[in-house]
């Protein structure tokens, strides 16, 4: 079963779910797709292994080009620029397409690899870990996403950490998930944000369930927004201090045993067996 | 000259949006612009009129003619995205609109067509005009929609003679927060004391140094870990970073958004105190 977890506001607490779920459960494997601010693997110590994702950028031979101006036209992203002397190419523009070699008459567009990132893997009690870190100034972790996913996997369940939002890193992390763990924060800016994911994911109709988390005792917003919207609520968190301390700390909360009690609650609503 | 501040965080959920707030009201001669297209709140307190409403085309998207169509696949073999299936059936969603397949197609079956990514509004805060989008849910090309809210924000401050621009960014370090932070005048880095928090504040400050822009850095109820924030504290004295405030945690804060209330002008008591009075003036586009 794959089953993703996301957030439509930052700092719901997906992490958390996510590290402590991995932790508690048995043949699992974990992909951290938060490829702009990973956060997994402070959580998880190990020895890592780091393989480099590239893309391709296109080199322009200039003694063949004509500046004729064709492969400016044609890229979509605005990454190659004419000048006077020569067409310029914004690495970090290219969205790795490999279309302007197609237009180019001359022949003059070849391609080579430009790194965009980095997976680590890491084995955490057998079982294994992968986290994507988009490198700083690239655009898009979407390639780093799509090749973790790619990987082959031997375990029974895959849990992917999501990025926050409902942007197309969001859509490329619920390519081909069967489940969605839906982390809403308490209050009006996480309902309201975790609306957006709830129209996104009932457009890719993919079954998803919502973990109501930091909720405080007399606050109801989130808890109305779930019950006036007919969602699946999988558990309420309260908000708990211990649970704040021990996270910020990079601790996991699998030896609390209210925590244990909370994914037990979740892995049953899932139904992960 | 138009002045323009960002308002960033790597990690999300460290108060950005509640730091906006609680500058808003101290700032004059204001336009917002909520840069955080995929989860704009700033709206949902400030309770303003919505003025105008524009669709932006950030894309072209391909669309095939059937009767067209010879089911070579030259097309979906192209696709560098895997938007294209086997049966020619092309999922919008994966597209991001590099019009390969348009030019690759031997019979010209597909057309590219320009394509909604998602709405700008223009609305009316008690604090000035304000310009904020949503991002239709799953759309590409996000950092292009925050470039034209930033556009538009220009635009109407040029209109409405204000100097100063204030910008809410989204998390992360990718194509949003890029377009958010390129060429601003300024920009504050909201973290909070804990692992993540320290870890995804480096970044963003990467990110900053990389584009060249000025920033002071915030640490958000940096009372939930004092060693944390001695820890982020001494990185940004290296970095040569100053950090210009450290906020409380206190429940009030959290209370007064979800009560539509800026949490500045609620009666409490971290905002009558000497640390975020100088606070303001360290940020340059508040007058005193
Ligand atoms: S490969 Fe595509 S995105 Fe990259 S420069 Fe060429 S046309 Fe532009
Ligand atoms: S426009 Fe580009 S990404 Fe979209 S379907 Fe065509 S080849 Fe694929």
């Amino acid at each position: 079963m794959n089953i993703a977890i996301v957030s439509g506001k930052g700092g719901s607490g997906k992490t958390t779910i996510a590290v402590n779920l991995f932790s508690y459960l048995k043949d699992v494997r974990l992909i951290d797709a938060d490829t702009e601010a990973p956060n997994d693997h402070l959580y998880l110590p190990g020895e890592d292994a780091t393989d480099t994702v590239n893309k391709e950028i296109p080199i322009i031979d200039q003694t063949l080009c004509t500046k004729c101006h064709a492969c400016a036209d044609f890229c979509a992203f605005n990454a190659i620029v004419p000048t006077k002397t020569k067409m310029l190419v914004f690495d970090d523009l290219c969205h790795d397409c490999r279309g302007c070699h197609l237009v180019c008459q001359e022949g003059a567009i070849s391609y080579k690899n430009h790194p965009i990132g980095t997976i680590m893997t890491r084995n955490i009690d057998g079982k294994p870990f992968l986290s994507g870190t988009l490198s700083i100034g690239e655009q898009s972790g979407n390639k780093i996403i799509s090749t973790m996913k790619e990987t082959k996997s031997t375990t029974k369940h895959t849990i992917i950490d999501g990025p926050p939002g409902v942007s197309c890193k969001t859509v490329e992390t619920l390519d081909g998930v069967d489940y969605v763990i839906l982390v809403m924060e308490d209050g009006l800016f996480g309902l309201h944000d975790a609306d957006m994911v709830v129209e996104l994911l009932n457009e890719l109709k993919i079954p998803f369930g919502v973990v109501l988390n930091k909720a405080y005792d007399h606050v109801h917003v989130g808890q109305n927004y779930i019950q006036e919207n007919l969602l699946n609520l999988l558990v309420r968190i309260p908000y708990d201090e211990t649970y704040q301390n021990l996270s910020s700390k990079g601790k996991l909360l699998t030896g609390e045993i209210s925590y244990q009690r909370i994914l037990d609650t979740i892995i049953k609503g899932v139904g992960i067996i | 000259m138009i002045h323009e501040l960002a308002i960033l965080s790597g990690k999300g959920g460290t108060g950005k949006t509640t730091l906006a707030l609680s500058l808003i009201p101290f700032i004059e001669d204001l336009v917002i612009a909520d840069c955080d297209v995929d989860a704009p709140d700033i709206h949902l307190v400030l309770a303003n009129q919505t003025i105008n409403t524009i669709p932006f085309y950030g894309i072209q998207k391909p669309f095939i003619n059937d009767n067209l169509c010879t089911k070579c696949g030259l097309c979906a073999m192209h696709c560098n995205y895997g938007a294209i299936s086997d049966d020619i059936i092309i999922d919008l969603k994966k597209c991001e609109g590099c019009t390969v397949c348009n030019i690759v197609c031997p019979v010209h079956a597909i057309s590219m067509v320009d394509t909604v990514i998602g709405d700008l509004y223009e609305k009316e805060t008690p604090y000035g005009p304000m310009i904020d989008a949503r991002l239709i849910p799953g759309e590409e090309a996000s950092g292009k929609l925050v470039a034209e809210v930033r556009r538009i924000s220009r635009e109407a401050a040029k209109k409405a003679n204000k100097n100063h621009i204030l910008i809410d960014g989204s998390p992360g370090v990718g194509c949003n927060v890029m377009s958010t932070i390129t060429g601003v005048n300024q920009a504050i880095l909201v973290t909070e004391p804990s692992e993540s928090g320290f870890h995804d504040l480096k970044r963003i400050i990467q990110l900053a140094k990389m584009v060249s822009v000025d920033v002071l850095v915030v640490v958000n109820k940096y009372n939930n870990s004092i060693q944390y924030t001695q820890i982020i504290e001494e990185y940004c004295n290296n970095e040569g970073i100053e950090v210009a405030l450290k906020i409380p945690y206190d429940k009030a804060i959290f209370h007064s958004i979800n009560n539509l209330e800026s949490p500045s002008l609620s009666t409490h008591p971290f905002f009558q105190s000497d640390e975020w009075k100088q606070f303001l003036t360290k940020i340059q586009v508040v007058n005193i």
